[in-house]
Order: structure tokens, then sequence, then C-alpha cells
């Protein structure tokens, strides 16, 4: 690498250009995203309807040029609102927070193969989500009906903090530990989904089958308000971390002796990990290879500082599952799951990336 | 500056350090010596802070350890230890950016890159600022890392055979630099393998054996055959520096009876 691109990649100017050049990508994806499907919507039509439907709900009393009289652009404007608009909006919320708790948890525990499904997460929110599916299980709070979707979370929850507990000895955590639990605990939980998908009536091994494939279909603004509450907060929190996760790439030992409470650090992570996660597969069903993918490749694009990774690798997984779903809906006539065009598309591309990391020798 | 009194460190039931006190003054070079396993570098973390005592009181500045916050202790104290391993694709300067971390309130400085510069200057190692840190040879690692610890500008700096990897210039090197740092009111602790190194360097060394001192003193009281002998029990002749008003040690071959 030479000097020059070095310096280049130091300055702070840098950070805030790659940022807002991300913000760019992102609004083009989120704009193609509310275009494709079974009807195309006209570019013009699904951001100016975008952003009526935006300033009416955070009530900004904006209004853009549209005939609301005419009825093609009533239709239309009623499909983005309704259907295109929390699709969109919970593909960049899970997208952020998979996509994050795979940086954070990759510098936490100084480990490039964590990410949020091998820690606990995934595997007790499928055993929640299966469990809720077979018995017929729900419960409601404040109003919200929680049925897969509270199970999943609970489980998402217990999950980590069972992983986290076993790994824990000594008063620290070993990341070694903490990774070999969860593939662990993964293989059960996916022996208890086979189980239970075994045992099954007709219809619920579809339900069961459609959650472990993750869709972002007929989501519900509810949802989403709820989803963007944990993960939005989560989000801010974590960039207050981005120093004492640079600190820790010097090793535990040592960021303890540059000040840095490794044990607190680490469980701030996994717990932000696993509310983000969790409440993103409690909708959306299990996403893979976002968590491992995005943040590997800002990191060979941008470097390793988390003051950039973090905020890029947020932005980086909301395109990244923005774009997924574009190809889940449009590939085929039916739509593919998406947890499976995450997969194929993000599965490869790591290979792609290993094999780029063996050229430069690193 | 620092003090550290009958301290003992006891774990799964094995004594590792065993009544061992010691008073380290600012503008003092301390070199810690003997055999592996003798418990230089647990003494060495306790006095940092990362262990605690079993038994004794270890006091910086007058203040016990234990009550200093961790960030307190980063701007008083930096800690080289063995071997570094940085994980991910950091570069030499960020690395020793890192360094400057307890200094920094929200982003670096003008006043912090100087720092970070000079650090590397200092070690002969600013040619290497734009490489990653893991693709470095184990000896630029250890200048490195030894910047890096310059960098933190600490008043007591504790190194863990700051030396042990590095060529012949750099061996001098580090330990001028140390020297120097005490000479401008630092105090220094290190563990050092080479006798001769800590011979020359040292203001005082102490000779560890099975986690209690077999001997505290100036190089000339301490460096004698016979404490080498019951330190490593290994035969050396101890003669005067040719240069310095120094003990000069050359170790001899185990003989087939000694080492029975």
């Amino acid at each position: 690498m030479t000097k020059r691109w070095q310096e280049i990649r130091r300055h702070p100017a840098t950070r805030l250009i790659v940022i807002a050049g991300l913000f760019v990508v992102l609004a083009v994806a989120v704009i193609n995203s509310i275009q494709a499907g079974t009807v195309d919507v006209p570019a013009d039509i699904a951001y100016k309807a975008t952003l009526d439907a935006s300033s009416d709900y955070l009530h900004l009393g904006y209004q853009s040029d549209l005939d609301y009289n005419n009825r093609d652009v009533r239709r239309l404007s009623a499909l983005i609102t309704t259907i295109r608009l929390p699709r969109v909006a919970m593909a960049v919320l899970v997208g952020i927070g998979l996509a994050l708790s795979g940086s954070m948890l990759q510098g936490v525990l100084r480990n490039p193969l964590a990410e949020p499904s091998l820690i606990g997460v995934s595997s007790g929110a499928a055993v929640g989500a299966v469990s809720a599916i077979t018995f017929d299980l729900s419960f409601t709070i404040l109003g919200y009906d929680l049925g897969v979707a509270g199970f999943s979370f609970a489980g998402a929850i217990a999950g980590t903090l069972l992983v986290y507990r076993l790994a824990y000895y000594q008063r620290r955590t070993n990341p070694t530990t903490m990774l070999l639990v969860g593939v662990a605990f993964s293989a059960i939980s996916a022996a208890y989904v086979g189980l239970m998908t075994f045992r099954a009536g007709q219809e619920k091994v579809g339900d069961i089958i459609f959650w472990s494939l993750g869709s972002l279909g007929a989501v519900k603004w509810e949802e989403v308000e709820l989803t963007a509450a944990v993960i939005l907060t989560g989000a801010l929190f974590s960039l207050f971390m981005a120093r004492p996760l640079n600190v820790m790439a010097l090793g535990e030992v040592e960021a303890g002796y540059l000040g840095i409470d490794v044990q607190r650090l680490r469980l701030a992570a996994i717990i932000l990990s696993a509310l983000m996660t969790g409440i993103g597969v409690a909708y959306v069903g299990i996403i893979g290879f976002v968590g491992l993918v995005v943040p590997h490749f800002i990191r060979l694009l941008f470097g390793p500082d988390h003051r950039l990774l973090l905020p890029a690798s947020m932005l980086g997984g909301a395109i990244f599952l923005l774009e997924a779903d574009i190809l889940a809906r449009t590939i085929a006539t039916t739509e593919v799951p998406l947890g499976v065009v995450t997969t194929l598309i993000g599965g490869p591309f790591f290979l792609f990336l290993i094999w780029l990391y063996q050229r430069r020798g690193v | 500056m620092l003090e550290a009194t009958s301290l003992s460190y006891t774990i799964n039931g094995k004594t590792i350090i065993n009544d061992v006190s010691l008073s380290v003054e600012r503008g003092e070079v301390f070199a810690l010596v003997g055999p592996n396993g003798a418990g230089k570098s647990t003494l060495l973390r306790l006095f940092s802070g990362e262990l605690t005592p079993s038994g004794g009181v270890i006091t910086l500045n007058g203040q016990p350890l234990g009550e200093y916050s961790r960030r307190q202790l980063a701007l008083k104290r930096a800690v080289m230890a063995q071997r570094e391993s940085v994980s991910f694709d950091f570069s030499v300067y960020d690395v020793v950016m890192l360094g400057r971390h307890p200094h920094i309130k929200r982003a670096e400085t003008p006043h912090d890159r100087e720092v970070v510069e000079t650090s590397l200057k200092s070690t002969e190692s600013d040619y290497l600022a734009d490489r990653f840190f893991a693709t470095l040879s184990s000896g630029e690692q250890s200048r490195v890392t030894f910047s890096r610890i310059l960098a933190q500008q600490t008043d007591l700096l504790l190194l863990d055979e700051p030396t042990s990897t590095l060529d012949l210039r750099h061996q001098q090197l580090i330990m001028m630099i140390a020297q120097s740092l005490a000479s401008e009111g630092a105090a220094i602790i290190a563990i050092v393998h080479d006798l001769n190194l800590a011979a020359i360097y040292a203001d005082r060394i102490g000779i560890l054996r099975d986690g209690t001192w077999v001997d505290v003193g100036t190089p000339q009281a301490v460096l004698t055959e016979e404490n080498l002998f019951a330190a490593f029990n290994l035969p050396t002749v101890v003669m005067p520096h040719p240069h310095y008003d120094r003990p000069l040690i050359v170790p001899l071959p185990l003989s087939k009876k000694q080492d029975s």
C-alpha cells in the first residue's frame, strides 16, 4: 500500500466523504427498491410519493407537485405507502442491525469469524420462533400481538445470554470459548428445528420453512416502528464504542493497560448485537451472511478504523439488504426467500474476499 | 514512585511471588533478571495493576494501586508486554496512535500526531509508519510497540523483555531511550535477559528466582559469580568492563558435575 493512500485513508475528511458517498448510494437503492416489484413505479412518482409520505408521517408540512386526483397516481402512492415503504424501511433497519452487529462482535471478540448467528442470537431466535409456530404460542404486551416475533426475540436474547454465561469463566469471557459454545448451540438448535419440522403438520412445515428462509414480505408499519426504536438506539450507542474497539485490536490485556474496561465493552457489544439482531430476526426471519460479508468488505475498502467501519457497515448493510431484496422480488416470477438470496450472494462473495486477502498476503 | 511491600501472589495453590518488596524512584532504571519461570512477568503484571496481589501492598505515588481508575492508571504507567499481536489491518501509525488513547478526549489533535511521529523517529521506525503492523518482523513489531509505549507519555514504564527480539544496534538504542527517559524523571522497570545490557544501563538490578529476591542492588554489587550461579545454576566469569565502570558477564558452558 502506498504512502499517499495511507495518508488519504487517515485523513478525517475521508471519513465524511465515504459516509456521504454511501448515503447517496443508499438513497439510490431506496428509490430502486420502491420502484421494483410486480408493478413498476416510475422513478419520479417513487421519490415524490416517498417524500410526501415521510413528510406526512413526520408532520413536516411538505407537499410535492404530485397530482393525487389522478387515479393511477393515487393507486401507486397507496402501494408505496402501505407495501413498498415499510418493506424498504425494514430492509434498511435490519441491514443496519446485522452488519453493525457483525463489525462490533468481530472487533470486541478480536475474531474475524464472529457474527450475530455465532453468538447464539439466531439459534435462540430459531428455537423461539419454531416453538411458537408448532405449539401456537402467543402473548400480547401493550396491545402488540407478539406471537412468533415475540418468542423469536425472547429466544434470541435468552440464547445469547446462555452462550455468554457458558463462556464466562474466572470473571472474563474467552472469545474462542464463546464462538465454540455458539457453534455447538447453533447445531443443537438446528437439530431442534429439524425435529419440529419433521413432527409438524403440512401447513406448519410451510410456516417454519418460510420463517427460516427469511422474508421482508408483509411487513407492517407498527413492526417497523418497534424495530426502528431498537436498532437506531443501538446504532447510536455503538458510535461511542468506536475508539475503545480500535484499542481492542492491540489485545485484551493491552487494551486494559490503556484504560479500557474490556469485560464491560464486551458485554455492551454483545447485548447491543443481541437486541438489534434479535428484533430483526424476529420480524423477518433468518438472514444469513450480512453480518459477516459487509464488515469484511468495508474493512477491505476503507481500513479497520471503527470510527469509519461502524457507520460504513451500517450503510453498507442497508444497501446490501435492499439490493438483495430487489433481487429476491424480481429474479423469478414468484418471490425468492431473502435469506436464500443473501446467502447465495454473500457466501461466494465472502470466498472471493478470502481469495483477495490471500493475494494481498495479509 | 512505585513501592511494593511484601508482595505475594498465589494462583491455583501455587505461589508465584513470595514476599517481594521493592521501591523504585523517579530517575531510575531498574532491571529485573532471573531464570525462566522465576516470576518476573508476574511481578511486572502485579506492578501494572493487571493482577491483584494475594498479599502485600503496592502504591504508586503514595496511593494504593487499587484506588486508581483504569484511565488514571493509563495516564500514569505504560506497559509493554512480551509479544503483541494486532488484529485486522491496522497500520504502524494507527497502532502508535492507539498509545495516545488515554490522552485523547474526542479526536486526535496535531499534538497527538506530533507525539506519534517523534516516538516512531526515536526508535528509528518512522519509515515503517504506513506498513501494516501484522506484516512486520518480530523485531520491527517490538520497536513499534515500544514507540506506542513512548507515545503514552507516562512517568512509569514497565517493560517485559523490550530488547529480546532486537538486533544489536536496536538493543542499545532502546536501553538508551529508557536511560534518557529516566534522566528526565521517569522510572523504568524492565525485564532483561541480556545481563550485559542490564549491567550497563540499569541503575539497580534485582535477581529473582522462585518468586523471591536472590539479591537487589547496583550492578557491581549484584552481578557476582556466586549470585549468578545461585540464580541460573550456571557458571559465569564476571570481569570489569573494558570501557565502563560496570561488570562484564561471560557465561560458561554447563559442566557435567554442576548439571546434576
